[in-house]
């Protein structure tokens, strides 16, 4: 099983299918992270991408030889039902490096984008000065003080009042 | 002693509804050479896809081993290097690249399969095959395309595989030159007819005609080898 997954996934690597695949991917999700304001829009952007690419890499990676060749190695996996799971596997093997960047790409966007975000909920000062929560509608404003402070809203970095 | 069967395949084989050989009933046992021989579209190679375990009829049932080696009539081999292709599938008990070498390879490990000549990707087939011993190799048009040393070299490898405990099945066209095999099958009429005991045992050269453009001592050493396979009589030859 373990070398008709190598073979597998040597085989899918080196027939080069994969790449209009990750092409799509990758134009995706850059304009899917363009404007890293709104992460959960953005990971939700990137769904019909992931799922193309998914669809058609695995297309890629089980048709990527002739019945003769497939029946070869078919006999030699055990059978065509162990060939497909041989290949089944092979396509997450080559699968999982892309879900790790995206991962990472997710994180790294979502790192980016907190200090500025704004949340139209809350206004919520943090540091050594004075922390408050207040409606958006509220009249009463907090004042922050501190170097140390910041607001998550659209008003207030650092020192000052939110 | 009774040895249990490698493969049994019993019932109607075809494709979907219509049968292609009808009322099988073929047991491979350790040590068996098969032979089946018939006309073009008589079945060959449906039987020996059913027998390998490749595909299936609801009228059939196999039983037996799954470790098998299927070696096509003819391969769309992808564009991937052949070094990597012969080790790169299964586990071998030999090494491949020493059964290749001994059909005769005359290609390049480093070109990859879709640039080799039919003959070498039959040996890379053949080399891989018996290499991994497997308990059924499985052969479709066993000596197409193979040269007389691949031919002779191929008999051999039967031989060998069947004397370590494994079995060989293969068609061939009528035309084609004999293997020696334990037994020999006909497909006539949709039917798997014994076609008697195989020449293997009885020391008859079943070869109608080969053209070899080697030397003298090269045509002399094959000759003999083949006489040693009970391919052919023991020769005669003119001392100088």
């Amino acid at each position: 099983m373990t070398e008709a997954v190598r073979f597998s996934v040597s085989l899918a690597v080196r027939s080069l299918r994969w790449v209009p695949a990750a092409l799509v991917l990758l134009v995706w999700t850059m304009i899917a992270t363009y404007a890293p304001e709104q992460v959960t829009q953005e990971v939700a952007m990137l769904v019909p991408g992931v799922v193309l690419a998914a669809v058609w890499s695995g297309v890629a990676a089980f048709g990527v030889d002739a019945d003769s060749h497939r029946r070869v190695l078919a006999a030699a996996a055990g059978g065509p039902h162990r060939l497909h799971r041989a290949r089944f596997v092979a396509v997450l093997v080559m699968g999982l490096p892309a879900v790790a960047v995206l991962t990472v790409w997710a994180a790294t966007a979502a790192g980016r984008a907190t200090p500025r975000r704004c949340s139209r909920q809350w206004r919520r000062c943090a540091g050594p000065g004075p922390s408050a929560r207040r409606g958006p509608d509220s009249s009463a404003v907090p004042s922050c003080s501190g170097s140390r402070s910041q607001c998550w809203g659209d008003a207030c970095s650092g020192s000052g009042a939110c | 002693m009774v040895r249990a069967p490698i493969v049994e395949l019993r019932g109607d084989i075809g494709h979907g509804r219509s049968f292609v050989v009808g009322g099988l009933d073929l047991c491979v046992e350790p040590g068996d050479r098969l032979e089946i021989r018939g006309t073009n579209g008589s079945g060959k190679t449906t039987a020996l896809l059913h027998l390998a375990g490749l595909t299936r009829s609801r009228t059939a049932r196999r039983t037996g081993s799954s470790t098998v080696a299927w070696i096509p009539a003819a391969l769309e081999p992808p564009h991937h290097p052949t070094r990597e292709w012969l080790t790169g599938f299964r586990p071998h008990a030999v090494d491949p690249r020493a059964v290749l070498e001994r059909l005769g390879f005359s290609g390049s490990l480093a070109q990859p399969l879709d640039e080799l000549s039919f003959g070498n990707l039959r040996k890379v087939l053949l080399a891989e095959a018996f290499a991994a011993t497997p308990d059924l190799v499985v052969i479709d048009e066993a000596a197409s395309g193979l040269d007389v040393t691949g031919v002779t070299v191929l008999g051999e490898l039967c031989h060998d595989h069947a004397e370590r405990g494994g079995a060989v099945v293969w068609a061939d066209q009528d035309s084609a030159p004999e293997l020696p095999a334990t037994a020999r099958f006909r497909i006539r009429s949709g039917r798997l007819l014994d076609a008697g005991p195989g020449r293997a045992d009885r020391g008859v050269a079943g070869r109608r005609s080969v053209r070899f453009d080697g030397g003298a001592a090269e045509i002399e050493q094959l000759i003999r080898r083949a006489a040693d396979l009970g391919l052919a009589p023991a020769p005669e030859l003119d001392q100088p």
